[in-house]
């Protein structure tokens, strides 16, 4: 990234200078103090998978964002909206606000302070971030999933039982990898408390904790069916769960709640297509 | 049927050293209902104020170990014949004439085991999602069951697997009911109930059953495959087989429709 004036001249190069929290980045783009404007600040920001700013208020400048990547909620005023790209969200002075990050790739986004926010000064927090706590509100979709099965259809369902509370609590005390193999396609998920944090068209070497393993027809079954069928095809022989089994068993809510997000993804992409 | 509902009355009695619960309403030809693996009488509260209402004393205990009845000696029974006989000592024990048992599950393999030993005094069974022979899970798996250890996520397991197994024609508020009453199950008890399940085999004795029978299969039940409740029939003197499209292996708590074939039965064999 670099940034230019109206002489195309480089005023600020790729290494800027910026405040670094857990899983937050801000770097300062354009300032007062390093030959940008004297009227307002500009901020460059990601946010990792499931964190947030904290709620916070500027009570001597309004604020703007122009979401350039991933998706999100942002809650000003005691309203939340789901946020996605080319969004440009606006807060004034005394607005309490906090920008979350929902979805399974990094939130990324431009923000906008006038007159200039003095962050030492006028950063007031009301209340730490709290991964745990936080509920989403307005499930945003980040992408629409390409067909089944892809490693975009799988990110897809990531980003959706990231986004889901009861997944979050289910997985939050395990850190494993879970192979969901469709004939001899396989999807990798890395679980690490409580979210997907990366997915893979391939089982890296060390492999994953267990694998559920179906043909593509058995795994037609499981998502077109109108109830959770999935105890129904294991038994049948359709499914198969190896390597860590006990650990599969202890996974049983979480493997149920993505099976079960699976199964509405994939219908609900199917009355898309023939709307 | 609500107010038949409110009219069930829960009552205790000894028997054998365990104090079994049981719930009872009506006036009438006793039917006794004999729940599935970790469950209760409760399971039965749709079934009870039905029958109750085609004039019949309708029955349901909670095995023991189950809901509120007690163990004795603390020491979970693990055989079909185990329960069979403490059911028929329990029907004795409140004065039962010729009773009908309806089972669903090991309830019902239990009422079979109670026909192969009782047949001359009971007026029928109704066998509900069960068979002669149910050897469907490994012992060596069931086992596991046995140490806490071995059974992780057991309220889940119970909950999912429920749902798994009811049919699509199951009504979504029972399913859900049934599902949240299975995770009160204890996963040790339950891993003795499924001993009982997986040992059973009285295929040698089914001609001892000569009271009529009723063969009921949910064709969704992927537990009791249509083969096995075929072996059963074709061992019994006098049965009658009926498989449900789009109910499971729950079906007398899946949808009251399914008790319309039960009427039939008891009006023919005039029950």
């Amino acid at each position: 990234m670099k940034i230019l004036d109206a002489n195309n001249a480089v005023v600020s190069g790729p290494e800027l200078t910026g405040e670094t929290f857990p899983g937050y980045v801000l770097r300062r783009a354009l300032d007062p103090e390093r030959g940008g404007s004297a009227t307002f600040r500009m901020s460059y920001v990601t946010i990792e998978p499931g964190i947030g700013t904290p709620r916070h208020v500027h009570n001597h400048s309004d604020e703007a964002w122009y979401i350039v990547s991933g998706v999100g909620v942002f809650h000003a005023g005691g309203h939340t909206t789901a946020i996605r790209p080319h969004d440009l969200l606006f807060a004034q002075q005394g607005v309490i606000h906090q920008l979350v990050n929902t979805g399974g790739q990094i939130l990324t986004y431009v923000a906008i302070t006038s007159p200039p926010c003095d962050f030492e000064r006028d950063n007031l927090i009301v209340e730490p971030f709290d991964p745990l706590s936080h509920t989403v509100v307005n499930r945003p979709r980040e992408r629409q999933p390409t067909l089944f099965p892809s490693l975009d259809w799988f990110e897809a369902l990531a980003d959706e039982v990231n986004a889901d509370l009861a997944f979050n609590q289910a997985t939050e005390l395990f850190d494993g990898a879970l192979t969901l193999a469709v004939g001899s396609a396989k999807f990798w998920l890395k679980v690490f408390m409580g979210r997907v944090i990366r997915v893979l068209r391939e089982p890296p070497p060390f492999g994953s904790t267990f694998s559920i393993t179906g043909d593509e027809a058995a795994w037609h079954a499981l998502l077109t069916s109108s109830r959770n069928n999935y105890r129904r095809l294991i038994a049948e022989g359709r499914f198969v769960v190896d390597g860590n089994t006990l650990e599969g068993m202890r996974m049983t809510k979480a493997v149920n709640i993505l099976l079960e997000t699976a199964r509405r993804l994939f219908q609900e992409q199917q009355t898309c297509n023939v709307q | 049927m609500q107010r038949a509902m409110s009219e069930i009355v829960g009552r205790y009695v000894v028997v054998g050293g365990h104090r079994l619960y049981y719930e009872a309403i009506g006036e009438g030809q006793p039917v006794v209902c004999i729940h599935s693996a970790g469950h209760t009488a409760l399971q039965w509260r749709f079934a009870l104020p039905h029958f109750s209402e085609r004039g019949y004393r309708a029955i349901a205990l909670d095995l023991p170990g189950h809901g509120k009845s007690l163990l004795h000696n603390w020491k979970a029974i693990n055989s079909i014949h185990g329960f069979a006989e403490l059911v028929w000592n329990f029907s004795e024990a409140i004065g039962l004439q010729y009773p009908t048992f309806i089972g669903c599950s090991i309830g019902a393999n239990i009422a079979l085991d109670l026909g192969v030993h009782h047949a001359s005094q009971i007026s029928a069974l109704v066998v509900c999602d069960g068979a002669a022979r149910t050897s469907t899970v490994p012992e060596r798996i069931i086992r596991f069951g046995l140490e806490d250890s071995g059974t992780p996520s057991s309220s889940d397991q119970a909950y999912y697997g429920t749902i798994g197994a009811t049919g699509n024609r199951a009504e979504s508020e029972r399913v859900e009911e049934l599902a949240w009453l299975a995770r009160q199950r204890d996963p040790t008890l339950y891993a003795n109930d499924m001993l009982a399940w997986t040992r059973h085999d009285v295929r040698g004795d089914l001609g001892r059953v000569t009271c009529p029978v009723l063969l009921i299969r949910g064709r969704d039940d992927f537990i009791v495959p249509l083969g096995l409740v075929e072996e059963t029939r074709a061992g019994l003197e006098r049965s009658e087989f009926v498989e449900l499209p789009g109910i499971g292996h729950f079906l007398h708590v899946e949808t009251n429709d399914v008790f319309a074939a039960i009427d039939t039965f008891f009006a023919r064999y005039s029950v």
